[in-house]
């Protein structure tokens, strides 16, 4: 009887140059590096990620080896949900913004779904029930709007405004 | 601080914001935040907006008739409060057409806005039309319909429909007379994955034909909903649908409700469930039968393939008449879960459970406070159980804190030290979830002793105690102990 083949390790670079070896499965969570090994077949060679840094493709690790197991989902899911994070998942995301924002890009350019819906997720939680002045204190974000354009946008999105 | 979110991309910011989908509140401060904000919010925030319970109806009609070409708000004689060009074209994210509830905000719009002498109620049928069409033109795709209730408006005849409404995959019907609707429905529509069908009392059994014809039409139909309170309309779309050589392989999820069975129907209803070779998930709600005999469901049945989940609600019969449910779903049900129900067997429900269903893995259920005694004969029978989670059936699970709650006061409180004990050691090893909605009271002492070793709440799992009275520092010093637990005392 012979065992589960073993797994070949794939090594990743991040921006900075440092290596990483993940095990193929664990690299296959993300649709860009499972197109490109199957597109290069079997090689040595590192996979060069410019757009991830070290720490950030370290939290990306975790995070697939985490979930390496998990069914791939068949399909969008379309009751988008923000609060059944599970709790591994919630204490993955206690990061500062500045993660919080790197991973967000990090898996929108790995093509990690589930990742991807879990940081924007947390993000949307982060959001809801805020006043726009609220929001824009959280994220710092400036508002570029002139007067006029503001109340022409309230103007035509009145109907949803609170009773 | 760094600036989070100002330079993400759309498709990014687009994903935050459609886990905002059902929360307009936070979605609408979104879009004043600022104007990348704006432009990726809008599409959120537009794409179902008839829907919305607390909605503006006039100032919602205003935006859209802004959006209307001159020409045409000049044929219908109409302005919108709006005099600048409208910064969006707002139809164009629209992705849901409530046919009647469009008809009945532009009812209101009218109402308020135009003069008594003008002929108002073909104004109210024209400006819809004008509004059905604009989304049928500018909408990127349609994936939503409902036409319930819209006897005055065929949305088919309109320009553009025939483009749009094909792609259409949730799909609202309901018996009243539209023959011609349905017709083309069948024709038109087949890529239908969510049909909710909701019958009404009263209606000719003629109609019903036209109703088999759109399911027997659709080739991937997963899910499907029917409301009925007409036991022969039932049957008739009942048997269009295990006639239907798609939804045998298709069918994912049926929820049947509001059905008055007769005995022999019965019997016949539970062995063609079986029929659907992918059937996963069955909901019932509200059945009522007369005068069963036990007897008369004993008949031969085959094993369902792949029933996973079974979900009761408002359910008022003896349990024991699903049996045949749980005993040809032996080797595949996972899930049982029971809501608003009151005054059932439990005992019963543990006793069908623990003969056939010894792969159950989540069973959630409303249980009185002296019921809640016997899960552990539940834990002896279904030792597969991953997650447990057992509630007063008064809760409200919108107003989960206790001093919301009237209901509960102290008096109903349980002292469960010695059971707490017991459970411990005949906990399924697969538990990881156990939650308990009850005045469950423990001693520090205890809950160490109970926690001490325990698998429950790790991997992911969760170890709750709502409502359990005379919490106190010292139980929170325990429950510090022992964090990979996951505990939550509430």
């Amino acid at each position: 009887m012979t065992g589960a083949p073993e797994q070949r390790n794939v090594k990743l670079t991040s921006s900075e140059g440092t290596e990483f070896k993940v095990e193929r499965d664990v690299a296959e969570k993300s649709v860009l590096l499972k197109n490109m090994l199957e597109d290069v077949g079997e090689s040595d060679m590192a996979i060069p990620l410019p757009n991830v840094t070290g720490p950030i493709l370290q939290k990306v690790i975790e995070y697939c080896i985490h979930h390496r197991d998990d069914p791939v989902p068949a399909h969008d899911d379309d009751t988008k949900k923000t609060d059944d994070i599970d709790d591994w998942d919630a204490e993955f995301c206690k990061v500062d913004q500045g993660t919080l924002y790197e991973l967000i890009l990090a898996s929108n350019y790995l093509d990690i779904k589930p990742l991807l819906d879990l940081t924007c997720k947390t993000v949307a939680n982060m959001i809801k029930g805020k006043s726009p002045e609220e929001i824009r204190k959280t994220f710092n974000i400036a508002n570029d709007f002139t007067p006029e354009e503001e109340e022409q946008v309230r103007r035509e999105n009145e109907w949803c405004e609170g009773r | 601080m760094r600036d989070i979110t100002y330079t993400l991309p759309y498709v990014c910011l687009s994903n935050i914001f459609q886990h905002l989908e059902k929360d307009q509140r936070s979605l609408h401060s979104c879009v004043f935040v600022n104007k990348q904000w704006c432009m990726s919010a809008i599409p959120e925030l537009w794409r179902n907006p008839f829907e919305s319970p607390d909605q503006q109806q006039i100032a919602l009609i205003n935006t859209y008739i802004a959006c209307l070409p001159h020409v045409i708000q000049q044929r219908l004689r109409i302005t919108s409060t709006l005099t600048q060009p409208v910064t969006f074209n707002y139809p164009a994210y629209i992705r849901s057409i409530p046919v009647n509830l469009i008809f009945l905000t532009v009812m209101e719009w009218c109402e308020s806005k135009i003069e008594a002498e003008t002929p108002c109620e073909r104004m109210k049928k024209e400006l819809s039309k004008a509004l059905c069409r604009s989304f049928l033109s500018q909408a990127a795709y349609i994936d939503c319909l409902d036409i319930t209730s819209a006897n005055d408006l065929n949305i088919f005849r309109l320009y553009g429909a025939s483009s749009k409404l094909p792609q259409i995959h949730n799909l609202k019907v309901n018996n009243e007379y539209y023959s011609d609707q349905f017709k083309t429905i069948s024709r038109l529509c087949q890529n239908i994955q969510s049909l909710i069908i909701c019958q009404t009392e009263h209606i000719k059994l003629g109609n019903y034909t036209d109703l088999v014809k759109i399911v027997q039409a659709q080739s991937k139909l997963q899910n499907l909903s029917i409301e009925s309170q007409n036991i022969e309309g039932f049957k008739v779309v009942w048997n269009g649908l295990v006639t239907s050589p798609h939804a045998r392989k298709s069918l994912i999820s049926l929820t049947i409700e509001h059905i008055y069975f007769d005995p022999t129907f019965y019997t016949k209803f539970l062995q063609q469930l079986t029929i659907f070779e992918n059937l996963e998930r069955i909901v019932i709600k509200k059945w009522f039968i007369d005068q069963l005999n036990q007897d008369e469901i004993q008949a031969p049945f085959r094993e369902f393939k792949k029933l996973n989940t079974i979900i009761v609600k408002q359910y008022d019969l003896p349990l024991e008449i699903l049996e045949p449910v749980f005993q040809y779903s032996s080797t595949t049900l996972h899930t049982l879960q029971l809501k608003r129900l009151q005054n059932y067997n439990l005992e019963r429900v543990i006793e069908l459970l623990s003969t056939y269903c010894h792969n159950l893995k989540k069973f959630i259920a409303p249980v009185t406070i002296n019921q809640s005694l016997t899960i552990e004969e539940l834990f002896k029978g279904c030792q597969q159980l991953e997650y447990l989670h057992i509630y007063h059936p008064s809760f409200d699970f919108k107003k989960v804190h206790p001093l919301n709650c009237p209901q509960y006061n102290v008096f109903n409180a349980m002292d469960v030290d010695e059971y707490l004990l017991k459970l411990k050691h005949i906990f399924p090893e697969s538990l990881r979830t156990f939650k308990v909605y009850f005045i469950w009271f423990f001693s520090p002492s205890v809950l160490e002793k109970f926690l001490d070793g325990l698998m429950v709440g790790k991997d992911n799992g969760i170890l709750e105690f709502c409502f359990s009275q005379g919490l106190s520092e010292e139980h929170l010093e325990v429950v510090k102990k022992y964090p990979k637990n996951n505990i939550k005392l509430i």
